[in-house]
């Protein structure tokens, strides 16, 4: 068992700014953005937003644990490869010593720490995600597709979340179907400003040991992050559009998108300006205020994010940013296929986001909505880039 | 002018400041912190210090000046009063939280 967190080294792919942890690319995004993203799902009356949410979970973990798993471990094994796949990734801290007898409790979160920074508490479980997760769990273990449901939460005052396998699931377990992708990549170089080296901070951030604490929690540059895998993130995200489009709602589930990720990038980001990492690392970088957007992209790609860069800026006006293998956009051509419009409302809302904060003043709040982002040319629709054209509105 | 703190926006613990210390104090302070709270943690390429202990996370640049302390979920009132204690901060009382500077 000694070698089991070998199993999640970070391989981290410099040419296409990719992080992998146990054979799954993962974005790191911070709990700002997780939790703004379960709201607005979960939070559209007129679909099953949990049930997107913890099934996209779901399907994304039950290949992500096998990938961790070896034919040779024993059942005791499996078992700390579970919890600790799902600690080093930052969702806090599993007890899974009853799972047979169907209880599991958990006494850290990162959806409860996130969504108490966020919107406070609440009087009903938050751990949707983990729900989906021990679903996967259970059935890379044994072949049981059962529902786990969270029956008392630390966001409602529980000392612990605790979770209660449902029997008599008859649904099959969510899967994943992948398309092969056949896209070349498009090269291309970028002017950045001399002072701001993006390759130094890169490597800095892809050296941090960014993977969960003795809690499972993974708390730097004043945020709490987690290494989710992008698969993830593309599902829950069309699956939420497909249903609210059923019901003619789909422009409206790409907005809320945009809006959680406008919000994400400047609540994020700000933290991340206000860090100990960030006046170490790059504040030195910083020779006149343009250069922190510079310095904002550079992190981001560290991230996992993909491989997007300033292509053109006029400070505090517009900007024109490419992105060249963004996870969504790949994703939703792995998924789904092409499309006659663009699908990247993550990087569509940083973009302008990132404008709204190193280029606006007052609250958050009051810098929302300040700039406008179109996303004017995507890999999903064949093009061989994403843009972002963003503009003061 | 002794040691002061502000509150750092949008982290992801409530109660997150900076503490700023006076400049012939941070040797000695982190020294204090490192015997109390365990062993300093160095990032050569971040350029930064940190000691986590069971309730709080100490981070610093390299500088060690100014702190920035997360309050984990296991921390109490008396971690923070022991922690002002030990970095030389009075304060009356936990303010509402408006980001101005205490000194």
């Amino acid at each position: 068992m000694s070698n089991i967190s070998d199993r999640f080294a970070l391989k981290y792919d410099p040419e296409q700014y990719r992080r992998v942890i146990a054979g799954r690319e993962v974005i790191l995004h911070c709990h700002h953005y997780n939790s703004r993203m379960q709201s607005t799902i979960e939070g559209a009356t007129q679909v099953d937003g949990k049930n997107i949410f913890a099934l996209a979970a779901e399907a994304t973990f039950v290949g992500h644990i096998k990938a961790a798993l070896l034919s040779s471990d024993d059942a005791a094994t499996k078992s700390a490869v579970v919890s600790g796949l799902y600690s080093h990734l930052g969702y806090g801290a599993l007890d899974l010593s009853q799972m047979e007898e169907g209880h599991v409790s958990a006494s850290a979160s990162h959806f409860v720490e996130g969504w108490s920074a966020g919107f406070g508490d609440r009087k009903t479980p938050v751990c949707t995600f983990t729900e989906g997760f021990l679903q996967a769990a259970q059935f890379a273990l044994n072949g049981e597709a059962a529902f786990w449901r969270e029956t008392e939460c630390m966001i409602t005052g529980a000392s612990a979340c605790k979770f209660e396998r449902v029997p008599g699931r008859t649904e099959p377990m969510a899967g994943i179907t992948k398309r092969p992708l056949s896209i070349v990549q498009k090269k291309k170089s970028f002017l950045t400003p001399e002072s701001v080296d993006g390759a130094k901070i890169v490597s800095a951030l892809v050296s941090m040991p960014i993977h969960g604490n003795a809690e499972g929690l993974i708390p730097a540059f004043g945020v709490y992050l987690a290494n989710t895998p992008a698969d993830f993130y593309n599902l829950a995200s069309i699956r939420f559009i497909e249903e609210m489009d059923k019901l003619g709602l789909g422009k409206t589930a790409q907005r809320l998108l945009v809006s959680d990720a406008e919000t994400c990038a400047m609540n994020t980001f700000r933290g991340i300006m206000s860090s100990p990492e960030w006046a170490g690392l790059v504040a030195p970088m910083i020779k006149q205020e343009s250069d922190n957007l510079y310095g904002v992209v550079a992190v981001s790609n560290a991230l996992g994010w993909g491989n997007w860069h300033v292509d053109n800026l006029a400070p505090g006006r517009a900007l024109r940013i490419e992105s060249l293998n963004g996870y969504e956009a790949y994703g939703f051509r792995e998924l789904r296929g092409t499309s006659p419009a663009p699908q990247c409302f993550m990087l569509r809302g940083v973009a302008a986001g990132i404008m709204g904060l190193v280029f606006g003043s007052g609250t958050v709040e009051e810098r929302t909505g300040t700039y406008g982002s179109t996303e004017t040319e995507c890999i999903c629709s064949e093009s061989p880039s994403c843009v972002f054209s963003v503009e003061k509105l | 002018m002794g040691t002061w703190r502000e509150l750092v926006p949008m982290c992801a613990r409530r109660g997150t400041y900076k503490y700023f210390l006076q400049r012939d104090q941070v040797r000695v302070i982190w020294e204090k912190l490192a015997s109390t709270y365990g062993a300093i943690e160095r990032n050569e390429k971040m350029m930064t210090m940190e000691i986590e202990s069971r309730a709080l996370i100490l981070r610093a640049t390299t500088l060690g000046n100014p702190i920035t302390v997360f309050r984990k979920r296991a921390c109490t009132d008396a971690d923070v009063e022991a922690f002002h204690a030990l970095v030389g901060l009075e304060v009356s009382t936990e303010p509402a939280g408006d980001g101005k500077a205490e000194h």
